[in-house]
């Protein structure tokens, strides 16, 4: 039907991951089901930007010894990755502060699925 | 061989984060969890990006997880 | 409201797929050397970054050196999401250790002899490991943010198995206060490059006997080494806030 080259399919999937975090965070009503869900969404993310930075027939981005004239075509570039180092930490981050939410929110109502605090806030 | 083997840990990826979604288990989902990371980072390491690789088997499988079980353990286990 | 959440979620996202998978066919194919990402500003900082910033490890040549202010914003999130774990649950991290807990504070310390063999083994390679991956950034993959997770796994370990005394438990204004001298080293030597009057984290006004690539690699090592402290000492922060009281009153 459509020709489809094995990059678009990679690129077909990390959309797919994507997709499947936001319909965590959509429609499941468990709160902690929810954060995995976010979790999932930001690695799709960090992978779409990998799978960007790649080069056919390139080495990973640290100089060969004694290559004193590194030339761009033979090094994978390295600025997504360094992009990519400040998304994983800001996620760790964001995860550690709303599970101590979660935990405060399980102690003060007693409950973490969204439709019973939604009528306990009422 | 290379570019299918890519294509292949990123369904292993999906595979896993459908099935991390889905059980009724929360302590099932979040060691699902912790394989999706280890597979993310065994994808990084075949696309070149050692450091991000790195950082995401560190950080993403050992102390998410370890943060999620933390809270799981405070507050109840069986979710959907 | 919330029900039809749950039926029908399924419909904006297979809108949003089809924008994304028809958008995704117009992308450049993967691994071309020509794609527009390959082509800017990234060719100068490959062939420039061994012979400006000695560092072989192209992405900390950029993360420590060329964007090195960016850094400084990533390691100031860390230490507010501490900060933010530590005004919202810390209320209940106080330990009254007269109450006639046996070990420590932690509910969960396992104590088997198994794992104590086991982490007696592990834990000086692990530390080792830390810092070898610290100080070896420059030429290997690594640098200081995986150091500083390696080494708050170590602590980690050996609190989960031996509970908290023996995994150097510090009361939380204590970790705090080693999160801030972590950023604050940091945050002086930019602040010691705009004394000598230059730009701020301009390598090249600090004041030590070294030239050019190699003072510009001092440089990087000294910021390396705060984000280092900083980052170790959130992640075993926020591991205590979250761990902590596990008695619910």
């Amino acid at each position: 039907m459509l020709e489809v080259s094995l990059s678009t399919l990679n690129y077909w999937l990390a959309a797919l991951l994507f997709l499947i975090g936001l319909y965590g965070i959509l429609a499941r009503a468990h709160l902690v089901r929810k954060l995995i869900a976010m979790n999932i969404l930001q690695v799709a993310v960090i992978v779409f930007f990998i799978i960007v930075a790649y080069k056919t027939d390139a080495t990973p981005p640290i100089a060969r010894h004694g290559d004193t004239e590194p030339s761009a075509r033979a090094y994978i570039n390295p600025l997504p990755h360094t992009l990519m180092l400040t998304a994983i930490v800001v996620s760790v981050s964001t995860t550690g502060v709303a599970l101590a939410l979660l935990i405060r929110i399980h102690r003060r109502f007693g409950t973490l699925d969204e439709i019973e605090l939604l009528e306990k806030l009422q | 061989m290379i570019p299918s083997l890519v294509t292949l840990f990123l369904v292993l990826m999906v595979v896993c984060a459908v099935f991390a979604l889905g059980t009724s288990d929360l302590l099932a989902a979040v060691v699902i969890f912790g394989a999706f990371s280890f597979f993310s980072a065994i994808f990084f390491t075949l696309l070149g990006a050692l450091d991000v690789a790195f950082t995401e088997a560190a950080v993403g499988a050992a102390i998410t997880t370890v943060f999620f079980v933390s809270a799981i353990y405070r507050t109840d286990r069986k979710a959907m | 409201m919330r029900l039809l959440f749950q039926r029908f979620g399924w419909v904006p996202l297979v809108a949003a797929g089809a924008i994304l998978f028809y958008a995704a066919r117009d992308l450049p194919s993967m691994g071309d050397p020509a794609a527009p990402a390959a082509v800017h500003v990234s060719p100068r900082y490959i062939e420039k970054a061994q012979e400006e910033t000695g560092a072989a490890n192209m992405v900390t040549a950029v993360l420590a050196d060329y964007r090195s202010y960016d850094t400084l914003g990533e390691v100031v999130v860390i230490f507010t999401a501490g900060l933010a774990c530590l005004l919202v649950l810390g209320a209940f991290t106080h330990t009254d250790t007269g109450s006639g807990e046996s070990d420590g504070e932690m509910a969960y310390s396992f104590g088997s002899d198994v794992l104590d063999a086991t982490i007696r083994m592990l834990t000086p390679f692990i530390v080792l490991f830390a810092t070898y991956v610290v100080v070896h950034g420059h030429t290997s993959p690594g640098g200081g943010f995986q150091g500083g997770a390696i080494l708050a796994v170590a602590v980690m370990l050996v609190r989960l198995v031996r509970g908290g005394a023996p995994g150097l438990k510090l009361s939380s204004t204590v970790t705090l206060a080693v999160a801030s001298i972590g950023v604050f080293v940091y945050f002086g030597t930019g602040l010691t490059s705009l004394f000598f009057g230059r730009n701020f984290l301009d390598y090249a006004a600090l004041p030590l006997p070294y030239e050019g690539g190699h003072l510009r690699e001092l440089g990087s090592l000294s910021i390396e080494v705060g984000v280092f402290i900083a980052v170790t000492a959130i992640l075993v922060l926020i591991f205590d806030v979250l761990t902590a009281g596990a008695e619910d009153p």
